[in-house]
């Protein structure tokens, strides 16, 4: 596992993978393997500080036989304090049976350099 | 993924927008010749090295150019651009001349009201702004915000350029690279003075206060402090007393913004952040603010934000600080 950045809030602990009662799958940035079954869908959760301009991009081309599908990404606010975490909801759906992996970036946009990497392994079999 | 430059700029189009996006965030991890190619631009080296070989243009041929084209409607600019300048020219004396008589106290402060233009960068013959900080990936604006103000203050009130410690106001002030509120870090102003940078030089990671012991010495305190919430106090204190700390809301495309008048135009809201307000422009109706993310986002560092926007001067009040002096004297 990558080391955590001291500057940023704790990470989501605990949360390997869980399912809510849509039957979403739902992956902390301490998780670095994901198994999904085909047309299930699975989101990757990221925290950063986004008011400091850094935020998690998702690498392109990392996907190149298309196991997976993006479908949308999300902020959800961690605190009501200025200057405070958010946390970003990557959400994927799993198209065929496969693996690949998501490389994740925190950056800010306007700079070449990354702080931090994080890649998420992902299994999708038929189920 | 997050919102690219495209979708960005059709929206700047669409909402005519003033204001200026830079390149594609995915494009910041390409090489410069990659990002030629992305741009379309084909570099062959046989050209470019007959390119380097060619004799220097002629400045002759580009005077016989001038001398061909039409002369009136070079003329017509011309008398354009002269009379704009005059404009330009007359509103900067009449806002010195204020100035003066303010300063003098031939004037009310209140008179202040009449000025159109602030920009403390360059108020009353001088810099009055410390230079673009970075707080690095610690939610530390709060403290980047207040401290650039009261640096700003020592500068009006004092002539005096100071380095600052953001990491003691926010780490002694009860602050935290969470998150927090310009109104505990005005107050840990107010009570305790802030002390150099030097005493206690900051890194973007939470750290407990640890201050020089001989810091209540050498901290600068302002002894009074201000919220306003209406348009007109917020431009009166700008113009007669000097900058503020201001909060609003960032949206995704912020981050894209390369210069002229931001207004929100495309993307998600992602958090509250603080900033020092340094002036404003009412004829074109900005403000103008000094960002802590570091002199190569924006314009150096700065930006301007259309009045109402993001809710800079709506939803939040502007925190000022001023009456500094030493900390205990």
């Amino acid at each position: 596992m990558p080391a955590v950045l001291s500057s940023l809030p704790q990470w989501v602990s605990g949360l390997t993978q869980t399912s809510d009662a849509t039957g979403l799958k739902s992956a902390s940035a301490v998780s670095t393997t994901i198994s999904a079954t085909i047309n299930q869908e699975f989101e990757i959760v990221l925290e950063g500080v986004p008011t400091a301009g850094y935020v998690w991009e998702l690498a392109p081309a990392t996907d190149k036989e298309g196991v997976v599908k993006e479908l949308g990404h999300e902020w959800k606010r961690s605190t009501s304090l200025v200057g405070g975490p958010s946390q970003e909801h990557f959400r994927f759906l799993a198209l065929r049976e496969g693996e690949v992996d998501l490389h994740f970036r925190y950056r800010r946009p306007w700079e070449k350099a990354f702080r931090e990497e994080r890649v998420f392994h992902i299994r999708v079999t038929r189920g | 993924m997050p919102i690219d430059i495209d979708t960005i700029q059709r929206a700047i189009l669409e909402q005519r927008a003033k204001w200026v996006a830079r390149l594609q965030p995915s494009f910041a991890g390409l090489t410069d010749d990659q990002l030629r190619r992305k741009l379309g631009v084909i570099v062959n080296e046989r050209e470019l090295e007959a390119l380097r070989q060619a004799p220097a243009p002629e400045i002759v041929k580009v005077i016989a150019h001038f001398e061909t084209s039409p002369v009136v409607p070079f003329e017509q600019s011309q008398v354009a651009r002269e009379a704009v300048g005059r404009v330009a020219d007359r509103l900067r004396l009449a806002q010195q001349a204020v100035d003066q008589l303010t300063r003098e106290g031939a004037l009310p402060s209140s008179t202040a009201q009449l000025l159109l233009q602030v920009d403390w960068r360059n108020r009353r013959g001088r810099n009055n702004v410390t230079p673009v900080t970075d707080q690095g990936g610690c939610g530390s604006c709060v403290s980047f915000g207040v401290t650039a103000t009261l640096e700003s203050m020592v500068l009006i009130e004092h002539n005096l350029s100071l380095d600052l410690s953001e990491a003691e106001l926010l780490f002694c002030g009860g602050g935290s690279c969470g998150g927090w509120w310009p109104d505990a870090a005005v107050t840990y102003v107010k009570n305790n003075g802030v002390a150099f940078e030097s005493c206690f030089p900051y890194f973007d990671h939470d750290m407990p206060c640890s201050t020089c012991p001989d810091r209540n010495g050498e901290a600068t305190q302002a002894v009074n402090s201000v919220v306003y919430f209406t348009m007109a106090d917020r431009r009166s204190y700008i113009c007669s007393i000097g900058p503020v700390a201001a909060v609003f809301e960032v949206y995704e495309d912020f981050y894209s913004y390369a210069g002229g008048v931001y207004s929100h135009v495309s993307g998600a809201f992602v958090g509250l952040h603080c900033v020092e307000v340094i002036g404003f422009d009412d004829v074109n109706k900005f403000w103008i603010c000094k960002n802590s993310w570091g002199s190569g986002w924006g314009e150096g560092g700065f930006f301007c934000i259309a009045y109402g926007q993001c809710n800079i001067d709506a939803a939040y009040p502007f925190w000022g600080v001023y009456g500094t002096r030493w900390f205990g004297t």
